[in-house]
C-alpha cells in the first residue's frame, strides 16, 4: 500500500462553488487503477466529488480525464505507473458540468454528423453481407473505438476551433469509408472535407499519443485525405 | 491550458513558429526592398549579412524545411507509423546541416 495526493480540480455550479483545486490522501495498492482512488475518495471522504465511470476496465470510455495534464482513462492508469502526487482534471476544452463530468453532447453530434451507420441499398443477400477477412482487416483498427473522447479532447486544432469535427468523428467515418460492405464513401468524404473538417487535422499526434486504445487515428485521417484528394 | 507535450506536437509547434517567423520575414524582405520603404539600402544590406541574422535565418529554414519533410512523408502515408523516428531523424540532420551552414558564416567573421 502507498500514499497518494490526488490534487483534483474541482467545481460545482449548484453549490456556486467556484474552479479550484482539492487535496485528497489516499492509499492504493500497486496493482490498483486511479478510478479505485477516485471511488475510494467518493465513498470515504467525500461524496460529493463527481465522475463518470461504467464499466472499469477500458471498454465503455465514460471515465475519460485529464490525467498528469493528458486525456486518458481513469480505470487504465496503474498506481504503480504513478508517482506519489496525481493531477486530475476534467478533459480539456470540454464545458465542465460538475468536478470531472463534461459535456460530452458536442462530441456525439459530430459523431452522427458523418452518417455512423452502414449505408447499402443493393439487394439484401440471404444471410449476411459477406465480408473477406482481408477487408475486415482494414477497419480493425477503426471499429476498436470505445468513444471516451480522449482523442479530440487532447487536439489543439479543436482547442482553437470548437466547431472542428475532431479525429474522433473523422475516424468514425474512416471506419465506414474502409469497410468494403458500405457504398456511401463519397457522400461521408464530402461530409468531412469542409472548412472545420478533415482539413483542419495538421497532424499533432496528440489523439495517438492519447487514445486509449492505442488506434493510429491520423494514419487514418491521413489515410482519407488521400481518398478525398483522389475523389477531387 | 496546459497540455503535455509529445514528440508530435512539439514537431508541430516547432513548424507552426518557425513558419510564422519565416512568413514575418519574407514580408518585410520584400517591403524592406521595395522603394516605398523608408530605410537607407546599404544599412539594410549591412543587417541582413550580419552573421547573427544570416545564422537565425539558416536555423529558422533548416528546421522549418526538415519539419516540412517529415511532414509531407506522414500525409504521403508511408511516414505515418515513423513519425518519432522522422522527427529525431530531422532534428539530427538538422543539427549538423546547421553546423556545417553556420561554419563559413561564423568564417567570414574576421
Amino acid at each position: 500500500m502507498k500514499r497518494y495526493l490526488f490534487k483534483i480540480k474541482r467545481l460545482d455550479p449548484e453549490r456556486k462553488l467556484s474552479l479550484r483545486w482539492e487535496e485528497f490522501s489516499v492509499m492504493m495498492e500497486q496493482s490498483e487503477r486511479l478510478l479505485d482512488g477516485l471511488i475510494k475518495i467518493k465513498e470515504f471522504i467525500d461524496g460529493s466529488l463527481a465522475f463518470r465511470r461504467s464499466c472499469g476496465h477500458g471498454i465503455c470510455g465514460s471515465c475519460a480525464i485529464k490525467i498528469n495534464g493528458k486525456s486518458a482513462l481513469a480505470c487504465q492508469t496503474l498506481a504503480r505507473d504513478l508517482s506519489g502526487t496525481v493531477f486530475i482534471e476534467p478533459l480539456p476544452a470540454m464545458a465542465v458540468i460538475k468536478d470531472l463530468v463534461v459535456d460530452m453532447e458536442p462530441f456525439f453530434a459530430k459523431n452522427e454528423a458523418v452518417m455512423p451507420c452502414l449505408i447499402n441499398d443493393e439487394l439484401l443477400p440471404d444471410r449476411e453481407r459477406l465480408q473477406s477477412p482481408e477487408d475486415q482487416h482494414k477497419i480493425l483498427e477503426a471499429i476498436t473505438c470505445i468513444m471516451c473522447g480522449c482523442c479530440t479532447s487532447s487536439c489543439p486544432s479543436y482547442w482553437a476551433d470548437k466547431k472542428y469535427i475532431g479525429p474522433a468523428a473523422i475516424l468514425k467515418a474512416a471506419r465506414f469509408v474502409l469497410d468494403s460492405r458500405d457504398r456511401a464513401a463519397d457522400e461521408r468524404l464530402e461530409k468531412i472535407a469542409d472548412t472545420h473538417g478533415l482539413w483542419r487535422c495538421h497532424s499533432i499526434y496528440n489523439c495517438v499519443e492519447a487514445c486509449p486504445k492505442g488506434i493510429d487515428i491520423t494514419g487514418h485521417i491521413s489515410r482519407l485525405k488521400r481518398l478525398a484528394l483522389k475523389k477531387g | 491550458m496546459r497540455y503535455k507535450l509529445h514528440t508530435g506536437s512539439t514537431a508541430w509547434l516547432i513548424h507552426r513558429i518557425t513558419g510564422v517567423m519565416l512568413a514575418l520575414f519574407i514580408f518585410f524582405h520584400f517591403y524592406a526592398l521595395s522603394p516605398k520603404a523608408p530605410v537607407r539600402f546599404e544599412s539594410l544590406i549591412t543587417a541582413m549579412n550580419h552573421p547573427v541574422s544570416s545564422v537565425l535565418l539558416l536555423g529558422l529554414v533548416i528546421s522549418h524545411g526538415l519539419l516540412g519533410l517529415r511532414l509531407m512523408l506522414i500525409d504521403m502515408g508511408a511516414g505515418a507509423r515513423i513519425h518519432k523516428p522522422l522527427f529525431w531523424l530531422a532534428a539530427l540532420s538538422g543539427i549538423l546541416l546547421f553546423i556545417l551552414g553556420s561554419m563559413p558564416i561564423i568564417g567570414g567573421l574576421k
